[in-house]
């Protein structure tokens, strides 16, 4: 599994690493049932703190994306993609429903909204939304 | 007990300075066995009337709790420095170091003593002008680990007290009092010659008395050190 | 507040390295002025590194000190995995490694001397892994102690407390004489000494990057008073450095702000994440969204944190600095 740690940007580094992970499940590199790597041995191999794994391993499993077994350390859930699909869908409608709101105040017609969607899907492929920080 | 036996290992090495407690050793043993050999050169060349040796053994004997004094003296040496940091980290308590200093030091004054009873034995006949050799020589050694355990038990509390050039200053200064002492004591109208004469042959007139009351005395004067150093050490900041 | 990690078992279960509560000490220092370490209270669990930080004089080698009975404590009670360093010194301190900011050895001691006087200081000795550190760190045998730099005589200490199988490290500013390179294998090393979750390390610096990423809990001394303890994510996200202009900063705002600097250009404060909302609102041509344009708003690290809380509460008296 690749992980990139920037201390850098403003971004957490439990957050890096639980994005990371989350996509990493989504796009089938992280399989259902897979091991992630213990916390003491990431904490090592990317030099920071076992704490800031924990969390961030501990973070996926309440969104019910990895499980932890205790003894055995921490494995992808068996839904765990459908769960994270469904859990990115919940996200992109509300995401979606603030910009339709935004675009009504500003008067934007429902077209003109549907074209910029277009543009912005034309331009670039699919997109995996998961910057930005909440509200 | 078993920390005491560490700091007493850790003082040889540090009394040593190199870590190598033989090398220690062997410079503070290296003066009676000069001495030895100075005899034997006298011997050979003729040059070893009673004077002679009397001289030789004043020399040798002075030089050798010179270099005793000084080489303990370097067991304070961390004392001044941040090596004293030493001591607060290692599994030792402060108590323990304590008695684990003075049993290294008994224990040096102990075999420097042996050297030289070695040296007393070779190298003078008669300077105590006794009959029985094999007694001159233990009372001569013992009375040479009187007067250093006395040394030591005035000089280690300041140690445990002082930074170690001050303590050194104030023992000093002590030490410069005997001689004053001596100048007044003379002054005095008494008959100093027949006085130590007298307490000398009582003292030498047997083997046991004197030894016991040395002992005696060394344990009573230690006691009360180690008592002092105790208390000093135990509030030192390091 | 951390959420609990799942490898500790419960709450009750867990094992400390170091636990300290309500320690005490005030002395007069050697120019006359007063320093007192007041009602510190931290804990350790066993199995991770935890940073000790704060500015100079703050009480951090004060508090190491105590831990070692290097100094008396006037109050309060310390534990060390589990014992009383009062009243079990030897068995504490035979679990014990300790880094100094400078070395404790004699300076005209030879590399060499080192092995004979510890190793029969520790029942645990392990002769193989010294000399393996020895090599690793490029320590050579026949050289003088004193002749050694900086960092060279802090890696010698490192691999005397790493050596004896000791549970818990305490490092006094051990990166202060360290280049980059040399400060990120301590780093590395820590990682790996702790990896196995029965040992633990406390660690003092000023040099805060480096605890930015591997420390697990941090706690900020500050004018000898703990101005934090906990888990150093929660730190982090604690507060947010707000930058502006000389005349952007209203007195409405003053309230909701932990450490102020102002200069001809500008103005740099410390608002707690709670406050932020609070804070951006209360601006003085009260406009609750574009303010947000008028301000930088930074997560703020351990420097901001320190630079801006170590004056006082309010920064107020910046001018009567807390000197080393």
């Amino acid at each position: 599994m690749k992980l990139i740690i920037s201390s850098l940007s403003g971004q957490p580094i439990y957050r890096q690493i639980e994005d990371q992970i989350r996509s990493a499940i989504l796009t089938g590199d992280l399989k259902a049932g897979e091991g992630l790597p213990s916390l003491r041995h990431l904490s090592q191999e990317l030099r920071v703190s076992v704490l800031t794994v924990t969390r961030a391993y501990t973070e996926l499993a309440q969104e019910g994306l990895v499980e932890n077994i205790q003894g055995k350390g921490t494995f992808v859930a068996d839904s765990g993609d459908q769960v994270m699909r469904q859990h990115l869908e919940d996200r992109v409608q509300s995401l979606l429903g603030e910009a339709v709101d935004t675009a009504r105040r500003a008067g934007m017609d429902p077209d003109r909204i549907r074209g910029l969607l277009d543009i912005l899907l034309g331009g670039k492929g699919s997109a995996p939304a998961s910057e930005e920080g909440k509200e | 007990m078993k920390a005491i036996a560490k700091q007493i290992r850790l003082d040889m090495q540090r009394f040593s300075g190199a870590g190598r407690t033989w090398v220690g050793v062997l410079i503070f043993m290296s003066v009676p066995l000069i001495g030895i050999l100075l005899n034997l050169v006298m011997a050979l060349t003729g040059n070893d009337g009673e004077d002679a040796r009397t001289a030789l053994t004043g020399a040798v004997t002075s030089m050798g709790i010179g270099l005793l004094v000084g080489l303990v003296f370097g067991m304070f040496v961390d004392f001044s420095n941040t090596a004293i940091r030493l001591n607060g980290l290692l599994p030792i308590t402060r108590d323990h170091q304590v008695f684990g200093r003075y049993a290294a030091v008994i224990l040096l004054v102990l075999v420097q003593s042996c050297g030289y009873a070695i040296f007393f034995f070779y190298a003078t006949d008669s300077f105590l002008h006794g009959q029985d050799h094999w007694r001159d020589t233990v009372l001569f050694a013992s009375g040479l680990f009187l007067l250093e355990s006395l040394l030591f038990a005035v000089a280690t509390p300041l140690f445990y007290w002082l930074e170690p050039v001050k303590a050194m200053i104030v023992f000093l200064a002590l030490l410069g009092l005997v001689p004053i002492m001596a100048l007044i004591g003379s002054l005095l109208p008494l008959d100093w010659g027949t006085f130590w004469n007298s307490i000398m042959r009582s003292l030498t007139s047997d083997l046991w008395r004197p030894m016991v009351l040395g002992l005696a005395l060394i344990l009573a004067v230690d006691m009360v050190s180690i008592v002092i150093s105790r208390k000093v050490y135990a509030r030192k900041e390091i | 507040m951390c959420a609990s990690p799942p490898m500790m078992t419960s709450v009750e279960g867990i094992d400390y390295a170091l636990r300290v509560s309500d320690l005490g000490k005030s002395y007069v220092k050697a120019d006359g002025t007063g320093f007192r370490l007041h009602q510190v209270t931290m804990d350790l669990p066993m199995g991770y590194i935890m940073g000790l930080i704060g500015p100079n004089g703050a009480g951090k080698s004060t508090l190491i000190r105590l831990l070692l009975n290097m100094t008396r404590r006037d109050s309060g009670e310390i534990s060390i995995l589990g014992r009383d360093p009062l009243n079990q010194e030897e068995d504490v301190k035979a679990d014990l490694g300790v880094v100094f900011d400078s070395i404790y050895f004699p300076e005209a001691w030879k590399v060499k001397a080192v092995e004979p006087v510890m190793a029969p200081m520790y029942p645990s000795w392990d002769s193989d892994r010294y000399h393996d550190y020895l090599r690793r760190f490029g320590l050579q045998e026949n050289r003088k102690i004193g002749k050694l730099s900086r960092g060279m005589q802090m890696k010698l200490m490192l691999a005397v407390a790493l050596s004896h199988d000791a549970r818990l490290l305490i490092l006094d500013e051990p990166t202060s004489g360290l280049d980059v390179l040399a400060r990120d294998e301590l780093m590395d090393i820590l990682l790996d000494y702790i990896g196995d979750g029965r040992h633990s390390v406390l660690f003092s610096t000023h040099i805060t990057t480096d605890l930015e990423r591997v420390a697990d809990f941090v706690t900020y001394i500050n004018r000898g008073s703990v101005f934090y303890t906990g888990p150093k994510d929660e730190l982090m996200e604690a507060f947010q450095v707000v930058r502006g202009g000389p005349d952007d900063l209203a007195g409405a705002q003053i309230p909701y702000l932990m450490g102020l600097q102002r200069s001809a250009t500008g103005f740099e404060a410390l608002v707690p994440a709670e406050h932020l909302k609070d804070f951006l609102a209360s601006a003085s041509p009260a406009a609750v969204e574009p303010s947000e344009d008028r301000y930088l708003v930074e997560r703020a690290d351990f420097d901001n944190i320190i630079r801006l809380t170590a004056g006082s509460p309010a920064a107020t008296d910046r001018n009567k600095e807390v000197e080393s």
